[in-house]
Formats: C-alpha cells, structure tokens, sequence
C-alpha cells in the first residue's frame, strides 16, 4: 500500500518527521518497508516551459532549447528527442544536485554551466533518472501541462511516500482513512473522514434500478446510485496525481473516482455504463455452471455455480468484487453510470480470484473482509466526488439492499485483563483513553469495560486484540520484561534428538563430514539406486529394501517447484551419492558423507512412516603418516564405522552376508540385532554399476542404519569389572581354514571350547597365499593371541596346554583346521 | 720402593693422558684393558711387589690401589662423556623440519544447521524447554485449522504451501510451513505447564533466492502456564538473544501479525553491522528481524481444550539458518544445502596452522 504524506494530510494534522511517522506505524505492527522522499535533495529546480527549440549550430544531435521558467528565460543544449515547444519539464540550474544517470551507483552530480560545442548551456532539463524519481533516462520527464511555470518542483512534484507492508488482520490500512487513525491514535490527535454529502436531483435512484441480492450467503451488502449526464473524460489534475503517487494509474474520470475511493476508503468500487444494463436490473448471483462473460481484460472466461457474478436481466456483468465485464465498461460515449459499493463473502471472492488468477487491488480488500458499514459510506463518497469531477447529475437516494443491517461488536472487557496478558499494571483510566484514542467505544462499568470497536476495525473481537490494541499505544519496548519464572515440567528428554547429537558426535569425530540434503527427490532420481530381488523366505520382500529403499509409489506433490524435485524420497542414499558426485567436481578430499534423515513412506489412511535413517558414504581419504597418500577405502573401513555406531549405543549386533546389488556380492554385509534377527542395518561396497549412474569412477562404501531401531536398543551397558588380581598366560594360535570357512566360527570355536580359562581372543594376522607354510592350500590362515586367565587363582601351565590343546581339536575336528607350525 | 712408586706415579701420568686422547667406546675399552686389566700396566708394575720387603710392602700396596681407584673414575667419567657425545650426535640426525605441516587427521563436521539447532535447543534448555519434534507432512488441520487460520482466511496466504496428492483427502495433506502444528501436537498431549522447543524442517511452496528456501528450517518454542505475560515472553527472547549473540545485543520488540498468537511479537536485535546507525545490511533501520512471537491466541488454547481463562502462554519460531547467516555473516541461503563441503567446513574447527 503505497501513502501519500501529501494525500494523508486532507484527515490528519502532520508536522513530524516522515521518518518519525514511518517508525511509529512499524512499531505498532503497520510495517513502513519504504519511504521515498520524493524531492527531499531539490534546490533550484523549476517548472519550465520549452518556448523555442532549434538546431544546436555545430552538433546535429544536440538542440538549444529556450525555456521560461517566470524568470529571464534560459538557453540549454540538449540532446532529448522527446521535446517540443509547449512542453512543461523540470528545470534545473546552476546548483541543483542532480543523479549522474550514468553511475551504477546512486552518485549525484553538483549542476554548474558548461559549454557544449562553443555554446553556454545555463541550465539543464532533466530526465526521470536525474531527478531520482526512477530509471527513465530515454527521453526529459514531461511535467502535467497544468503544472505552473516557474514553480518550484519540491511544490510541484514533491512528496513523501510510505510503502506500507499490511497484515491480513488490518484490511483498513489498506486505505487513507486507515492509516489516517492509525496515526491518529499515535499521535493522540484526531483524523477527519472526508465528505460524504450530495444532493440528487430528478427522479429517484429507486425508480431507475432494481437490486436484487439472490445469494444472502455470498453478498451482505450491495449499494448503487445513478448519476446521469456524466461527461467521461482525462480527471483533473488534483485527481491524477493522487492517484499516481498511490502508483495507479489514471484512466478517465468515472473510473479515477471509484479508484480514488477504494484508495481513499479501501472499499473497492465498480463503475457500470448504466445503459448497458439490461432491463434496468442488478442481480447479485451464483453463476449458471458454463456461463460465460468476457472480462474488461477481453478474456473469455468461463463460469462456474461457486463463482459469485453481478448480472443484470440477463446476463453476467461482471465478476463479483473481481473484474467487470467489457459490456457494460464505461466507455468515452457513456453517459448515465451505476455505482456499485457492495459486501461480498470474502471465501467466495478469495476462490474466484484463486480460480481466474485474477488478483487485483479491489479483491486484494475483499478477501481481508470489509465492514458492511463502509458499502454506503463509499457510495456516498463516491456519487459526490462524481458529480464533482465527471459532472451529471446524481439521482436521489442509495439504492440500499443489506438483508442483516451491522450491528457494532461489543467486548465485555475485565480491566484486569491486561495484567494477565501483558504483565503490566495500567490505571483503568490509562487504559480507558488508550482505547478512546483508537476510537473504541468505551463504557465504565467497574472491573469490566464494555468496548465497541470502530467499525473499521473489524480485527479487534477478542480480549486479547483489546489488550494487543493498549499494548500497541503504549509500546511494546515499554512493557516489562523478566525473566521465566514459574513452574518447570516434568523432564522428558527427546530420546531421538539426545540420541542424534551422540551419533553426529561420534561420526564427527571419525572424520566424517554431515550433510543436510533436501527431501524432495524425483522418481529418477531415486530410481538410481537399485532395489533387490525378493527372496521367498520373508513375505515377499526384500528385507533390506522394506528398510532403506521400499518399492513403493512415493507421496507426490500436487505443486512442485520443479520436476526434479516431485515427491518426498524413499531412500537417502540418492542424495549421499549425489552430494559425493557434485563434491568430486570440486576435487575436494577427505569426502566421507553421513545424513541423520527421514524417509518418507505412505500409509492408507494416516500420515506417511516418517522414518529416521543414518547413511554414510566414505570415499578415498587421506591417511597414514605420509603427506598428500590417499587411500581407497573397502568393507573393513564401513565395518569399522558400522561397529563403533552400534558399539556408541551399546547394541550388539551380528553381521550376516547380504547380496544386494547396490553392493559388490561378497564385499557386503546386514547387521543384525543377534537376538531376534531383526535387520539394523547394512555396511557393503557399493556396486560400481550403481556409482557409474551418479558419475563416480572409484569404489566407495556405504553404511546405513535405520536409527528408530538402532535408538530403540539403545542403553547404557557399561559395568565396572574388577582389574584382574592373577596373572594371564598368553599363548598363540595360527590355523589354516577353508577359504568359505568365516573367521567369525573359527572364534566362536575357540571361544565356546575355551570357556572358563579364556579371558580374550584377538585376530593378529589373516593370511592368505598359494603357498603357506611350505605346501599349497586353497584356504587361508588365522592367527589369533589366545589370553588365559582366572579370576580367583593362578592358572598353572599344564591347565593351560590342556584347554590350548582342546580349542585345538575341537578346530580341526569341526572345521577341519589344520595346526600351522 | 720409591723406585716402584715412582714408577705408578708415571704410568698414572702417562694412562691420564691416553685417556683424554680416547674418544670412542672401542678405545676406552682398549685402554681399560692396557691400564687397568687383569695383564694390564699397573697390574705389570706391581709385580716387583714381591722383592720389597715385607714392611714396605702395605704402603706400595696402597698407592697402587690408590692410582687404580683414581684411574677408574676417572675411565668411569670418561666414559659418561663419550656416551653423551654419542647420544648428542644421535639426536642431532633425527632433528626434523618443525615447519612442515603436521599429517592430516581426519576431520568432520556436523552440518552448520545441526549447530545452530544445537545452540539454539541448549539456550532454551537452560530455560527449562525441551525438546519436541513432529511430522513433516502434516494435516491442514494442525498446520492452519487448529491454529486459528481457517480454510480461505487471508492470512493463509502468509504461507505458500506445497499440497500432497492424497487422494482421499484432496487439501487435506501438506508439507508444514512452519513448525508451528507441534505446538498443538504437544498441547494435545499433555496438560501445562509446558515448556517446549520445536526444531525441524518446514517447506514452503516459493522461489528461491539468496534470502528465501523453499525447504528451511525453523525452531519454534511454547510455554504454557497460569501466570504466563508478555514480560516472560520479552525475558525469554531476551535471554535467547544474549545466549547466542553476546551480551550486548540489544532486542526491539514491535507488533506483529500472526494468527495463531495475540497480541503478536516481532523481535529485532541491533545491527552487527552498524551497531544500529543504519547500513545496507539491515536496509538503513539499524535493526534485524530474527523472530516472530506473541501471546498464544485464546482460540488455538481453546482448541487442545486448555481453558483460556485459567491459562496463558507464549509462543516463538525463528529460522535457524537466519541466526546462523547473521552470526557468520554468510550472505546467501542456498549454501546451506548446496552442501558443498568447501562451505560446509568453514564451520568446522578453524586451520590456524597445521
């Protein structure tokens, strides 16, 4: 909502600073976002008329133009093609700072004479641009031929705007009067509405047009006059502007008055061609479905049983609070005009507009909704300025047709209220004349005021919005402020978010680098990680699918930004991958990834399975002692990272083959919960034909857990062990075993047959050759530190090579291992 | 027996001198065994021993020791100095260049949001609020409805929002635009007082530019309780504020419009940029807007059936990637999920020198 100072003094005295004025509406929550002060750096600039113009004598392009300005008239060379004698433009002389319309930045230039091929320019005519008033630097800014010569453009042109940010609950500071009491209130001075006064002549109103409202439910108030004999034509000059400093534009004198009160009062209007009308009637109506009308945009548009129209006779005339029809448009050749201020149902126009994509500044005011009280006033207003400026005759009488006449809302409020609510002690009378000075009306019944607001403001209801409006005048900076007090709840701490920030700081501290990547993905995109095959054993699903990467249609947006990003994602390994790939291209190093986040997956009839998942990448990464070594990372490392997550928790887990093809077959694993067998997670290479689809030419591994089940086994397991008070015997212990024999049963092995003796077990060697120890074997070598010990007593020897010798057996009976020497 | 005195006293004069011309271990050992073994110089002198007579033979006998102790320590600090000659020679070849880098560690960070959030969620939770999260694809209902911005309200507009294609509930299903609908989740779900914050991601149907995402987050916060005022709201944020920007941070509250509170709140701070004189960085007001807050509205405490004439509360969001954009003074909001590691690590720990 661009106001005018200018504008705004008609209601209201103003002698502040306009930056002062904007800083109290902001305060009070009418957000000033702007303020041009238009002319506010103007010195020697006039209103000037061209009365010569001729060749410049020794330049083809450039013109001596001779302006008159009441004074000596001046000579200037110029180079503008839009001038001609008779014009009026801004003038400047010797002294005028003037904007350098050849700087990028905003750098102003000090005006002196110069002499431009051999002839003394005394002055300069000056272009939008130099003025500061936009960026038109094409042709002179050609002044209203209205304007008075010799004037000082500060009086002819200048002016304060505000560019006020309005809230949807203050529909009246969409309007002069609006923002007039506003200030008003502020100021603790009074605003003036304007005139409102007109007499008709001849045969009345009533007698010329009929109003029917068919429609109650989607029309509250609907007022017309007639003025007859108008002459349409350009408004004069006071009126044009107006209504430019609003940033509208003029169009004639019938449409500039229904503009000029909609601004003026924010009730939007509409200007028929009365003759146009047919059989001299108005019905305020639901479209017929398939109804068409064309808009004065000369759109064909077509209508439906929720759209609201204005119709006559016969047909539509125009889009209820929306857009007139080009039937009934005034035109040059109209002569008699209806007048219409009406109530719509604010939904209802709010639907149309969204339906026609028709915003406009009239609908911009239905949809806040506006008071039935301000129909009649902006009729009356807008007949008498009519007749005033498009002359005619207005007929008598309003046309009036309001089913249920407003009653003012009336708020029984307790004066204590406001130190409950705002935490301040005010006087009743201190809260009595803040509200007087809004123009609430306000009558003392004791503890309990009873307050009818303005009619104007039609967001004041609640108890609250009182209390808001008092704190509004004396200022929120003023209130008190202390600190929280009172009772604290009962803790319950976020298991998930507690659990979260121990991940990140685990993960933190392995290197690994957090993203957070949008979930809004494409099918495409998606489909870039492949899903497995459905194994019989369970429920025809692929078990690691259901968890990271369901085969299901992914919940669509009805309006998405772009194609790429439609729908909310199945799997987060898309995005990991991707931000690999796109960090590649910068040849950063050091690129292991994880994102802690959701997945999304649809439920019939409930909100999608938000699900929580971890998803790390880890990628070729500097390591060692030696400078600049990268080393490609492989199963073991993701292994790593997997046991230290579960381990952060306290989960035990077991790792299970898993063939998947998003992994390499043999370089992947499940981790599982041993106990029920329950899928946690995956640690595998990724496949190189999947890496291949998102750019990425060197091997990388993944590691995912589904966090809901890995927090929901989270504990804190730690107990304190007595330190060992007996001595250990250590003994060694390398067997060969099948290649397809797991470590993880040559341990369990010696752990199970060890028992009680065996304190540890630890894996020093793996080694796997064509030739070991001497002879060819297809398998590979274990090498383990086996550690003995009791807690009660000494192990002697003997005890000792027994149990040794027993693992022994017990490998090369069960697992057919062979002793290395 | 002078002679054989006279005698030591040489070889004890003539050992002192080889020793000081010794300079290795070999040629320490050399020497021990030519002065002082078993066949050695002294040992050798002392063979005349036998032929003095029987009285005279104690006193030699006492020198000789005497000169054997002597030579012995003197062989023993010779010794000592020979191995800290080695030793410092040692150390002199494993100096290093103390200048070159340090091998890389591996080094992460969390996300620049994940630490904001984190920041935030601990300023509050010193205040007694915890932790609250909720679905990010919401109903109408507890996005908009329950929070006092019925079906076509006008300030509905406030908020562009992504709609999902649900077919059985055609506007019923979105994308929350702010992480307000926990608010009523929370409320829904217990009875005051109640103190939470609300961290999480929120989307909105809009272009993106260098100051507005189309997917963000925000934190929101909500105490309920019987005595709750506007002067509790103020302290919080003006607690918040000092918390996380220092204490000397200046906050400005003015009115503000939202509909799920009122009377509403916006909180500025004073501009880093020019303590508040005015500059482009807060568009010549002195002032940053970080916050909107205000009075929870009685409608949307009514709806979770907390009487509103026994209980108030206050309300406040915030987007975290503002704080952090003003913190850090970063300019341009898609960085944050661009995800490009060489923005992301400017947030790790700072590489004053390797």
């Amino acid at each position: 909502m661009r106001v005018s100072l200018n504008w705004l003094k008609d209601y209201v005295d103003l002698t502040r600073p306009a930056g002062e004025i904007a800083h109290l509406l902001t305060m009070a929550g009418v957000e000033v976002a702007q303020v041009n002060e238009i002319g506010a750096n103007w010195a020697h600039i006039y209103v000037g008329r061209i009365s010569k113009l001729e060749r410049h004598p020794n330049a083809d392009r450039l013109l001596l133009a001779t302006v008159d300005y009441g004074r000596e008239p001046v000579i200037v060379v110029t180079g503008a093609p839009n001038l001609a004698v008779g014009v009026h433009v801004p003038l400047a002389l010797a002294g005028a700072v003037l904007v350098d319309p050849y700087s990028d930045q905003p750098h102003k230039m000090t005006l002196k004479p110069t002499k431009l091929r051999g002839i003394l320019s005394e002055g300069m005519v000056c272009s939008a641009k130099e003025l500061g008033l936009g960026d038109d630097h094409e042709g002179i800014l050609i002044l209203d031929p209205d304007s008075e010569i010799g004037r000082d453009l500060r009086d002819e042109l200048g002016d304060t705007i505000f560019v006020l940010e309005v809230t949807p609950n203050r529909g009246d500071c969409l309007s002069m009067l609006g923002v007039a009491y506003e200030i008003a209130a502020h100021l603790d001075s009074k605003a003036q509405a304007p005139a409102v006064e007109w007499a008709g002549v001849g045969r009345p109103a009533s007698e010329l047009v009929s109003i029917e409202i068919a429609d109650p439910d989607l029309c509250y108030r609907y007022c017309g006059t007639v003025i007859r004999g108008v002459k349409v034509g350009p408004s004069p000059r006071w009126l044009r502007k107006r209504l430019t400093a609003a940033g509208l534009r003029p169009i004639n004198s019938v449409v500039d008055v229904t503009n000029y009160v909609m601004w003026e009062l924010g009730q939007p209007l509409h200007a028929f061609d009365f003759d146009t009308l047919r059989g001299g009637k108005i019905v305020v109506r639901r479209a017929n479905a398939g109804e068409r009308m064309v808009t004065i945009d000369h759109e064909e548009r077509e209508l439906d049983s929720d759209t609201l129209v204005i119709a006559d006779n016969e047909r539509p005339v125009a889009l209820a609070g929306v857009m007139g029809g080009v039937d009934t448009e005034v035109s040059e050749s109209t002569v008699n005009v209806l007048i219409e201020s009406a109530t719509f149902n604010q939904t209802s126009i709010r639907k149309t507009v969204r339906k026609q994509k028709l915003p406009s500044e009239a609908s911009r005011r239905f949809e806040k909704g506006l008071p039935l009280e301000l129909a009649r006033i902006a009729v009356d207003r807008a007949t008498r300025l009519m007749v005033e400026v498009a002359g005619g005759q207005a007929a008598p009488g309003v046309v009036d047709v309001c089913p249920e006449p407003p009653k003012p809302h009336v708020i029984d409020f307790p004066v204590s209220e406001v130190r409950r609510l705002l935490g301040v002690e005010l006087s009743k009378e201190t809260i009595v004349s803040n509200l007087r000075r809004l123009s609430v009306g306000v009558e003392d019944r004791g503890d309990i005021l009873t307050l009818k607001p303005p009619y104007w403001r039609r967001d004041i209801r609640h108890k609250a919005d009182v209390c808001e409006e008092i704190a509004r005048i004396i200022g929120y900076d003023r209130l008190p402020t202390r600190l929280l007090s009172g009772s604290i709840p009962e803790p319950q701490p976020n298991q998930f978010w507690q659990n979260s920030r121990l991940l990140r700081e685990l993960l933190v501290g392995l290197g690994i680098n957090e993203i957070v990547t949008y979930p809004l993905v494409s099918n495409a995109r998606q489909s870039r990680v492949p899903q497995g095959t459905v194994l019989q054993l369970k429920d025809d699903v692929n078990e690691f699918d259901e968890r990271f990467n369901p085969s299901v249609e992914p919940l669509k947006l009805l309006n998405p930004l772009s194609a790429d990003a439609d729908s909310l994602r199945v799997n987060t390994i898309c995005q990991l991958l991707e931000t690999l790939r796109d960090n590649l291209r910068y040849r950063d190093r050091d690129l292991d990834l994880f994102e802690i986040g959701r997945i999304y997956l649809p439920q019939d009839g409930k909100l999608p399975d938000e699900r929580n998942v971890l998803s790390v990448v880890l990628y070729k990464n500097r390591s060692g002692r030696r400078w600049g070594q990268v080393e490609a990372q492989d199963f073991y490392d993701g292994k790593a990272v997997a046991s230290a997550i579960a381990g952060r928790f306290g989960v035990v887990v077991s790792y299970d083959r898993l063939e998947h093809p998003l992994f390499l077959a043999g370089r992947s694993a499940s981790v599982r919960d041993p106990n029920t067998g329950e899928l946690l997670g995956a640690v595998g290479e990724i496949h190189p034909d999947v890496l291949g689809g998102f750019d990425i030419n060197e091997s990388a591994v993944l590691v995912v857990f589904d966090l809901d089940r890995l927090f929901q086994r989270a504990a804190d397991r730690r107990r304190y062990r007595q330190l060992p008070r007996y001595p250990a015997i250590r003994q060694d212990l390398a067997v060969f075993v099948a290649q397809s024999t797991p470590a993880a049963q040559v341990e369990q092995v010696i752990r199970e047959v060890g028992q009680p003796l065996l304190e540890s077990v630890e894996l020093f060697d793996v080694y796997q050759g064509e030739r070991i120890g001497g002879h060819s074997w297809e398998g590979r070598s274990l090498a383990y530190h086996l550690t003995y010990r009791l807690a009660d007593r000494t192990l002697t020897d003997e005890e000792v090579a027994g149990k040794h010798g027993e693992i022994i057996k017990t490998l090369e009976g069960r697992l057919q291992a062979q002793l290395r020497a | 027996m002078d002679n054989l005195i006279e005698r030591l006293q040489q070889v004890e004069a003539e050992a002192g001198q080889a020793l000081a011309a010794a300079s290795d271990e070999a040629a320490l050992e050399e020497w021990r065994v030519k002065y002082l073994g078993r066949r050695g110089v002294i040992t050798e002198a002392l063979r005349g021993l036998g032929a003095l007579p029987a009285d005279e033979r104690p006193g030699v006998g006492a020198v000789a020791n005497q000169v054997k102790d002597r030579l012995s320590s003197l062989l023993a600090e010779k010794q000592e100095a020979v191995r800290r000659a080695a030793l410092l020679q040692q150390l002199e070849q494993r100096q290093v260049d103390i200048t070159l880098p340090a091998p890389p560690l591996r080094r992460g960070q969390a996300h620049i949001t994940q630490q904001i959030l984190q920041d935030i969620v601990d300023a509050f939770a010193r205040l007694g609020f915890q932790v609250a999260e909720g679905p990010e694809v919401e109903l109408d209902y507890y996005n908009f409805e329950a929070l006092n911005i019925p079906k076509e309200h006008p300030a509905r507009d406030m908020w562009d929002t992504f709609w999902i294609d649900d077919k059985g509930r055609p506007g019923e299903v979105l994308l929350r635009t702010h992480t307000s609908p926990v608010q009523v989740r929370v409320m829904e779900q217990t009875r005051p007082p109640v103190r939470v914050v609300v961290p999480g991601r929120c989307y909105r149907y809009e272009a993106v530019d260098a100051t507005h995402e189309s997917i963000f987050y925000q934190v929101e916060g909500l105490a309920v309780d019987e005595s709750l005022t506007m002067a509790d709201l103020k302290g919080t944020l003006v607690s918040f504020v000092h918390t996380i920007f220092g204490p000397k941070r200046r906050a400005r509250f003015r009115c503000d419009y939202f509909p799920f509170v009122e009377p509403g709140v916006e909180m500025a701070i004073d501009c880093h940029g020019c303590g508040g004189s005015g500059c482009r960085l807060c568009k010549h007001t002195g002032w940053i807007e970080i916050m909107g807050a205000g009075m929870v509205h009685p409608n949307v405490l009514a709806g979770v059936g907390y009487d509103p004439n026994v209980y108030t509360g206050f309300a406040f969001g915030m987007g975290p990637e503002r704080i952090a954009m003003l913190k850090y003074g970063i300019d341009d909001i898609r960085l944050f999920y661009g995800n490009d590691l060489r923005f992301l690590r400017q947030f790790g720990p700072l590489e004053v020198a390797r």
